[in-house]
């Protein structure tokens, strides 16, 4: 890796060669003075230069620029005399270009990567005085909205369904942020979660959303009443529900703007704030009533008269907050699945509470954890929760963070044990699509075993356990009616799958009471926590027909370091297996003389 | 657009002559040139002579249709080392049929949008000899615009057919030219026909014609020439303002008329800039002959009052050859002293463009304007104005940039 100066170097180097090409043999390019390149000092800018276009007509005054990590990042351009700014696409509010966000280039080319932009921004100039690109203002319109919101608007988190038609929905208002959702109920239940219950959210105000054929242009942006009342026509059924949703009583409204682009749905809000008329006593009156009594102006014409009368209009940016763009952005198919799939984690140590996590990351609609435990400070270094939650239930404590990380979704937790459970309420796991069992606990796993095989329980339970220092991992899902886990063990809960050995098999103790614990990182930890997470997964997805059995095993370096040794059976069914670092997948097989499932 | 662009001044060395071009620090960049004398040598590849064509063409923008440019082109009077060089390097004729459009850059004839012309000027001077050929082209350019105008009844009057009368002209014959007249005395900021929050100008010459037939004959004689006063600014509002005037070749009589009109109320000859009048003339400021009486002449004290109206820290500057000892005129040694004298006063500072940077080797001297009067710009900073890129060059470009590999489209594919 190359020193500052290097760098530094290498960068006056590459402004050199440019110099030498562009502008001293070819003449198109003249350097800017140095406070010209750094006159924008949020940029970074550190040289510059300028040239000068003819893409169709008029000549185009442009300054090239290059930033300090020159010539491994991509020089800007900036058009030296925009036209008033939105008239083009492409051009940020300063007149830098915004060319190709993806575009890598080669640090030891930087003549042929000023040349490709160069080209890049001829066509891009060439095309915006043509109007030939106007319709990239509709598929990247939740930028330009952006860079149109009102000043001191605040941005609304929008948990609307992504999608028509025009609708009714609600609105909450706060300090920072306000919240759209489909209904009130939908809206003040996400906030809660979202707070963590550590305040009344208080209610939500009647709103809507208008989906539009598509996403306005610029020059279509709401600027005044009659703008919101002619964007509103244009959606079908859009003055209906405006009407439906204004009331006298409010001195303004907000409401959303939705429409499919061609790179998928955005959205964006508007606020209407009535003038205030003051009548010749000096009172302030609300001119939209004027001829009714109050409460009694028809709605279809308290609209009309709302949209046709002075007022304010702010746009404010909308960023998306429902679960079908948290999780996967509109394009991960298996969301749809996972969003209706209820999972129960029993144990929610170093493997379950990750496993659990995951879960949620990933879309799951509604996580149940157990586990009697309360977390230790031994814990924290390898628990994704840390110290606020020493000395509280483990289950407890999880739920509450996953409940403020992912409010749409539900998460409950019970601080007792899975014995506990069964013989309370069985119903909370025989209702579960799926059990993840993360206990290393031969006495739970042996008892959830024996509980799948005889009752009306789960498709898929997965249990999932370490072997001694994180040295291999295993996640086996065990289907319904297929061999069950007690298959590849013993009585006592000794396993016939073990990919290592240890010459101590006796587990290190803290000097405590039966407090024995294995040492190991979260690195490795890490590998069987995605094993188990993955084949929960593919369990909920229907990709698991057979029980099955996930191995990780780490690689041998780990092993060695830490004393171990591979299990010789396992090695001897694959050589190959000695070098270790690999997932590998098998059949969970059954076992003729399982006392439980034979 | 956050970019600091400031407002210049550029004598550029065409010896006993007069080029000099203001370029304003507006969006437009505004350029004005006031006279031209490009000579033959200066042309000439093999001759050592400053190349001011080039130099003057390096700083010019490029209009719609590429071609080189200057909003306004005043002529302070007809005077050969004033005009030289104009047909040939500026284009004269209606603006839809200027011919260089498919040559290259640098033999497009440039194109002058506005002219600033004095009827008066061209009268007096024409009464004592004949005009060169460039005033002469120059002069029916003016008519062909001035009757332009009057066709167009001076409305949508497109650019390269706009030209300002600077003065009324004698017998009634400037009357119905309202909408294109400046009158002595009146402040104008208009260029090219627009607005311009950077620039006001004050009409101070030519005089008007006398009625007294003698005192006609020493106006005349006194190379009548316009004078402006332009007050120029770096920003719209509450930015530096700066005066320049200038007077081309007018003499000491003209100049002791403007010190008694003014006498008493003299701002209207403060300067920051002064050009000295014809290149540093000794008859500028007296009736005199500087190789007859050296010293010994008098200097007019009303002329020098005209001239002394400056600035603190302003500048003189002489557009002339290299200023010597001796009994030369223009330019004259004793009228640098003189002009030295009033600099003095003002901690200001002398030029003289044929001695800058070197005698040996004379290069523009451009002004910057600055906090406290004006700021030299060396020669190493200003560098000409970019080529135009075509889609020629830029596709040609783009190839190349394809064929080396040099950058990947879309190439960002892994995410952290």
């Amino acid at each position: 890796m190359p020193d500052a100066a290097a760098l530094a170097g290498r960068r006056e180097h590459a402004i050199s060669e440019v110099e030498r090409v562009l502008c001293t043999e070819g003449g198109f390019l003249r350097r800017l003075p140095n406070a010209d390149a750094e006159a924008m000092p949020r940029r970074g800018f550190v040289a510059g230069w300028e040239l000068s276009f003819r893409p169709v007509e008029r000549i185009r005054r442009l300054n090239l620029y290059v930033d300090s990590s020159f010539p491994f990042s991509v020089p800007r351009l900036l058009l030296v005399d925009p036209p008033p700014f939105l008239t083009w696409p492409h051009i940020e509010e300063d007149g830098v270009l915004c060319l190709d966000p993806r575009l890598t280039v080669d640090p030891s080319q930087p003549v042929g990567v000023v040349q490709y932009l160069l080209k890049s921004a001829h066509d891009l100039l060439v095309d915006s005085e043509l109007r030939k690109n106007q319709d990239d203002f509709r598929a990247e319109f939740q930028s330009y909205w952006y860079w149109k919101r009102s000043e001191g608007t605040v941005p609304v988190y929008s948990l609307l369904e992504p999608h028509g038609p025009s609708r009714k929905a609600s609105l909450w208002r706060g300090q920072g942020v306000w919240v759209a959702g489909e209904n009130e109920g939908a809206v003040l239940r996400w906030l809660r979660n979202w707070t963590g219950n550590q305040k009344e959210p208080g209610a939500a105000e009647a709103s809507c959303i208008l989906w539009l054929e598509r996403p306005p242009l610029p020059a279509e942006y709401s600027e005044r009443p009659t703008d919101v009342w002619k964007l509103a026509r244009s959606a079908a059924g859009g003055t209906e529900v405006l009407s439906e949703v204004v009331s006298e009583d409010r001195d303004s409204f907000a409401f959303i703007l939705g429409a499919t682009s061609a790179n998928g749905p955005c959205f964006g809000a508007v606020k209407l704030s009535s003038a205030v008329v003051r009548n010749v006593m000096g009172r302030d009156v609300n001119s939209t009533g004027k001829g009714f009594r109050r409460g009694h102006v028809p709605r279809p014409l308290l609209a009309q008269r709302m949209f046709n009368a002075p007022g304010q209009v702010s746009r404010s940016e909308v960023q998306r907050a429902d679960p079908s763009w948290i999780h996967g952005r509109d394009r991960d198919p298996r969301y749809e699945t996972l969003r209706t799939c209820r999972v129960a984690v029993v144990g929610c140590g170093a493997i379950g509470a990750p496993v659990a996590i995951q879960l949620a990351m990933a879309g799951v609609g509604a996580v149940l954890m157990i586990d009697p435990e309360v977390l230790k400070w031994s814990n924290v270094g390898r628990h994704p929760l840390g110290a606020g939650s020493v000395d509280k239930s483990k289950s407890s404590e999880l739920a509450k963070k996953l409940t403020s990380d992912f409010p749409h979704a539900v998460f409950e937790s019970r601080w007792q044990s899975l014995g506990e459970t069964l013989f309370k309420e069985p119903q909370i796991l025989q209702e579960r699509d799926l059990i993840v069992c993360a206990t290393g606990i031969w006495g739970v796993e042996s008892a959830m075993n024996a509980w799948q095989m005889s009752e009306n329980v789960p498709r898929h339970i997965v249990y999932s356990w370490m072997e001694p220092h994180a040295c291999a991992g295993h996640a086996v899902g065990i289907t319904k009616g297929g061999p069950c886990l007690q298959c590849h063990f013993s009585a006592v809960g000794d396993s016939d799958t073990k990919v290592t050995d240890w010459p101590e098999a006796a587990p290190t103790s803290e000097p405590a009471c039966g407090a024995i614990y294995q040492p190991y990182g979260p690195v490795e930890l890490s590998w069987i926590t995605a094993l188990a997470a993955g084949l929960a997964l593919d369990c909920l997805l229907g990709k698991i027909p057979k029980s099955t059995h996930r191995i990780w095993a780490g690689p041998r370096a780990l092993l060695d370091a830490a004393g171990g040794y591979w299990n010789r059976d396992w090695v001897a069914a694959r050589r190959e297996r000695e070098m270790g670092g690999f997932q590998e997948e098998l059949p969970w097989a059954g076992n003729a003389t399982c006392p439980i499932c034979s | 657009m956050s970019r600091e662009r400031k407002t210049t001044v550029t004598f550029f060395p065409v010896d006993n002559g007069d080029m000099t071009l203001i370029a304003l620090a507006d969006g437009s960049e505004t350029k004005v040139l006031i006279d031209c004398n490009i000579r033959e040598a200066a042309d000439d590849p093999e001759d050592d002579t400053r190349d001011v064509a080039r130099d003057l063409r390096d700083r010019l923008k490029r209009d719609e249709n590429g071609r080189p440019c200057v909003d306004a082109f005043l002529l302070s009077h007809s005077d050969q080392d004033h005009c030289r060089g104009i047909t040939k390097h500026f284009y004269l004729g209606p603006p839809n049929e200027y011919p260089d459009d498919k040559k290259q850059d640098s033999e497009k004839r440039i194109f002058i949008r506005e002219i600033w012309s004095s009827p008066m000027v061209f009268r007096r001077a024409s009464k004592l000899n004949p005009l060169c050929d460039d005033a002469v082209a120059f002069n029916a350019e003016a008519k062909r615009r001035v009757a332009a105008n009057r066709k167009k009844k001076f409305s949508a009057v497109p650019e390269g057919d706009r030209i300002l009368v600077l003065g009324e002209d004698e017998n009634g014959k400037t009357d119905d030219l309202t909408a294109i007249l400046v009158k002595l005395d009146q402040v104008f900021t208009k260029i090219n026909g627009s607005q311009n929050d950077l620039f006001r100008a004050r009409l101070l010459g030519p005089l008007p014609k006398s009625e007294k037939k003698e005192d006609e004959e020493v106006l005349g004689k006194n190379y009548s020439s316009v004078i402006l006063n332009m007050e120029l600014a770096d920003s719209g509002s509450g930015g530096i303002r700066r005066s320049f005037l200038t007077g081309g070749d007018a003499e000491v009589a003209i100049w002791e008329r403007l010190w008694e009109k003014y006498k008493k109320s003299p701002s209207a000859l403060e300067y920051d800039m002064l050009q000295a009048p014809h290149h540093c003339s000794w008859h500028s400021l007296s009736y005199d002959s500087w190789s007859e009486k050296r010293e010994k002449g008098i200097v007019s004290k009303s002329a020098k009052s005209a001239l002394s109206q400056i600035l603190r820290r302003g500048a003189i500057v002489s557009s002339s050859c290299p200023i010597k000892d001796d009994d030369s005129d223009p330019p004259c040694y004793g009228a640098k002293l003189e002009y030295e004298a009033i600099v003095k006063g003002a901690k200001g500072k002398f030029y003289c463009t044929g001695e800058y940077p070197k005698v040996a080797s004379p290069a523009p001297l451009e002004f910057l304007m600055a906090e406290e009067g004006w700021e030299e710009r060396s020669e190493g900073t200003i560098s000409k104005a970019p080529a135009i890129l075509t889609a020629g060059i830029v596709d040609a470009m783009g190839a190349r940039a394809a064929e080396a590999a040099a950058v990947k489209k879309e190439g960002n594919t892994r995410y952290a």
